[in-house]
């Protein structure tokens, strides 16, 4: 049988992802609701109708991060004309180029090319690994 | 001399460590800067797989500050009295709730001093909270000696892509 021991995922970079998943789906959720609310178009008391759920548990929802299941994330969005586009992205696939913030950019592989633009920050080459990840985007409809 | 040739200073010399995210082309949109003690709580491997997943989650959190298109008041805090400039980072869940406590070097740059759990703490006006307010205060002198941390209550000022809401707390 194959040694498939050298493929297993460290407890920590498991619970790092999964963290990591729920902060990108939450903070998407919450500026989405944030513009809807700027534009007058939605209240908490509204998604609460919508939903038909208790306005507390609208709180709860958008006050953490938290394991939202997909349903619910889908009614969330579709109470504010929204749905999930999913992109999947190899880490290695990923645009080698990237933006830093000039305090930080650095620290990063120092064989990086480093490209300064006054005013807006810098470009780094950024390090790459083979896993994939979930990428997110949330499109009004 | 800026502050910011201060921060890279500490980094050489080891007192402060740039966080930088774990996930492969992660773009940092802002700046986070932890002490050696936080630095060896994120780097450090435990026996207990329960503190490994606290751990892997407060690196996430952290993170969030580095690289998040929007920050909202759940997730970054202006503690009481304002005049002191110093944050709390809220990594909530799971269980044990932890604040990481830090001020502000310049817009966007965070100095991340120590952090506290929050069950420890008590009401808002506690000597616990007190306590740990002074050492933010304490670690960034240590640190920074006479320059000040950025003294604001406007968050846009401070953070950008700050959502709108309630950053700081008033007495009543």
């Amino acid at each position: 049988m194959e040694n498939t021991s050298k493929r297993e995922l460290k407890r920590r970079d498991r619970a790092y992802y999964r963290r990591r998943q729920q902060n990108r789906v939450f903070a998407a959720l919450t500026s989405l609701f944030a513009e809807e609310v700027a534009k007058g178009s939605i209240t908490k008391k509204d998604l609460a109708e919508i939903l038909g759920r208790d306005p507390s548990q609208i709180t709860r929802w958008l006050s953490a991060p938290s394991n939202f299941e997909l349903d619910t994330i889908s009614d969330i969005l579709l109470a504010m004309g929204a749905e999930m586009d999913v992109r999947l992205v190899r880490f290695a696939d990923r645009p080698k180029l990237n933006f830093a913030h000039p305090m930080i950019a650095r620290y990063f592989n120092p064989s990086a090319q480093i490209t300064v633009r006054v005013g807006e920050g810098v470009r780094v080459r950024s390090p790459t690994s083979a896993t994939a990840e979930t990428a997110i985007a949330i499109r009004p409809s | 001399m800026s502050i910011g040739n201060v921060v890279h200073w500490r980094v050489n010399e080891g007192l402060l460590f740039p966080l930088l995210p774990k996930a492969a082309g992660s773009a940092p949109l802002r700046a986070m800067y932890v002490t050696k003690k936080l630095w060896d709580l994120l780097r450090t491997s435990h026996e207990d797989p329960e503190l490994e997943d606290r751990i892997g989650h407060l690196q996430a959190d952290l993170e969030v500050f580095v690289e998040s298109p929007s920050i909202d008041p759940k997730y970054l805090f202006l503690l009481y009295p304002t005049r002191d400039a110093v944050w709390e980072i809220r990594s909530t869940r799971p269980d044990p709730s932890i604040r990481v406590l830090g001020n502000f070097a310049d817009r966007d740059v965070f100095i991340a001093t120590h952090c506290a759990l929050r069950e420890e703490l008590g009401g808002w006006e506690s000597r616990q909270w007190k306590e740990v307010k002074r050492t933010a205060a304490s670690r960034w002198r240590q640190l920074f000696h006479t320059y000040e941390p950025r003294k604001e209550t406007d968050v846009k000022a401070l953070v950008t892509g700050a959502l709108d809401g309630k950053y700081f707390k008033t007495r009543a």
